[in-house]
């Protein structure tokens, strides 16, 4: 399969989050968060998959980033991965944020905020929405119950 | 000590960061790579890549030659993991340095209009790679393709069957 699989509506006003992961997972992910916040627009998911050159696995994404908008977000899977790699290097080649750590709560975030603040302050936003999105229910539970 | 060679044209990636890395208990992991090594946008990027704990070089093919045959002795106590673009590179590395007899075909995969066999989901090979592989395997050099730790492994002899039949499942 190709990794340029456009699974959203196309606005060319809203900056684009372009998310990278290994396999098809990112695909989902957008339908999970779709079933939380509704229909999402301008995401676009590139699933790499173990066969791909790197070729043809950054094609389809530098196809979009040349009419991203300003503002647009590269979300990805796994630090140090092949996903990293490439972000960081379109990251100095487009001037677009890339972040790594992608899950659930970071993509619903990040479509809230995309646009409408500075790199600096989405980051604190992505990071924050990740890290309070992390708790040991089982020690809450206990904690509450005692 | 030089623990293994792992041929990945995504050279420092998750499978070779995050799971070869620790598994060999490798303390130094070496790319040679013409390209990225010359290229200091390339060279900074994989170098984010970096595992935790453990020392990066980014050297062309001819530094990785001389650091490797480590006149000085410097890599005596070290664990070195060494990763190569092509099997063309492997096969300069396997040639000039001494001690270097374990390769692993990790990631080579299909570019297009390339008459490649499907060795495995993520190792392609062409009939110039086997003979250069070929000549590996006659110096004593133990050549196996496996993908992840924990995916099996096929020794030289399995992909030479695999090969000749042109490729699919043994």
């Amino acid at each position: 399969m190709k990794g340029d699989d456009c699974i959203t509506q196309k606005n060319k006003d809203i900056p684009y989050l372009l998310i990278l992961t290994h396999g098809k997972w990112g695909v989902e992910l957008v339908e999970g968060a779709e079933m939380i916040c509704g229909n999402l627009k301008n995401i676009f998911a590139f699933p790499l998959m173990p066969d791909q050159s790197l070729i043809e696995y950054v094609e389809p994404i530098e196809e979009i980033l040349r009419n991203a908008p300003e503002g647009s977000i590269i979300l990805v899977d796994l630090f140090g991965g092949t996903t990293s790699n490439i972000a960081a290097l379109l990251s100095s080649k487009y001037n677009i944020l890339a972040v790594t750590g992608l899950n659930i709560a970071m993509l619903i975030t990040a479509s809230e905020v995309r646009g409408k603040y500075g790199r600096e302050e989405i980051w604190e936003k992505l990071l924050n929405s990740s890290i309070n999105n992390y708790k040991n229910l089982t020690e809450l539970l206990r904690n509450n119950l005692t | 000590m030089l623990l293994q060679l792992r041929v990945d044209d995504r050279l420092l990636h998750g499978q070779v960061g995050t799971a070869w890395t620790p598994k060999l208990q490798a303390d130094m992991v070496i790319i040679a790579n013409d390209k990225v090594s010359n290229n200091s946008m390339l060279k900074m990027t994989m170098s984010l890549a970096k595992p935790a704990g453990v020392d990066l070089k980014i050297l062309t093919i001819n530094q990785a030659i001389e650091f490797l045959n480590d006149k000085d002795g410097k890599l005596a106590n070290r664990r070195v993991f060494i990763i190569t673009e092509s099997i063309q590179d492997a096969a300069l590395l396997v040639e000039h340095v001494k001690d270097l007899n374990k390769v692993n075909l990790g990631g080579i995969r299909q570019s297009q209009n390339q008459d490649k066999v499907k060795i495995s989901k993520q190792v392609f090979l062409n009939e110039q790679e086997m003979k250069i592989l070929s000549r590996m395997a006659e110096k004593n050099v133990e050549i196996f393709e496996q993908i992840a730790p924990l995916d099996p492994k096929k020794n030289w002899e399995n992909i030479q069957k695999l090969f000749s039949k042109g490729g699919g499942k043994l």
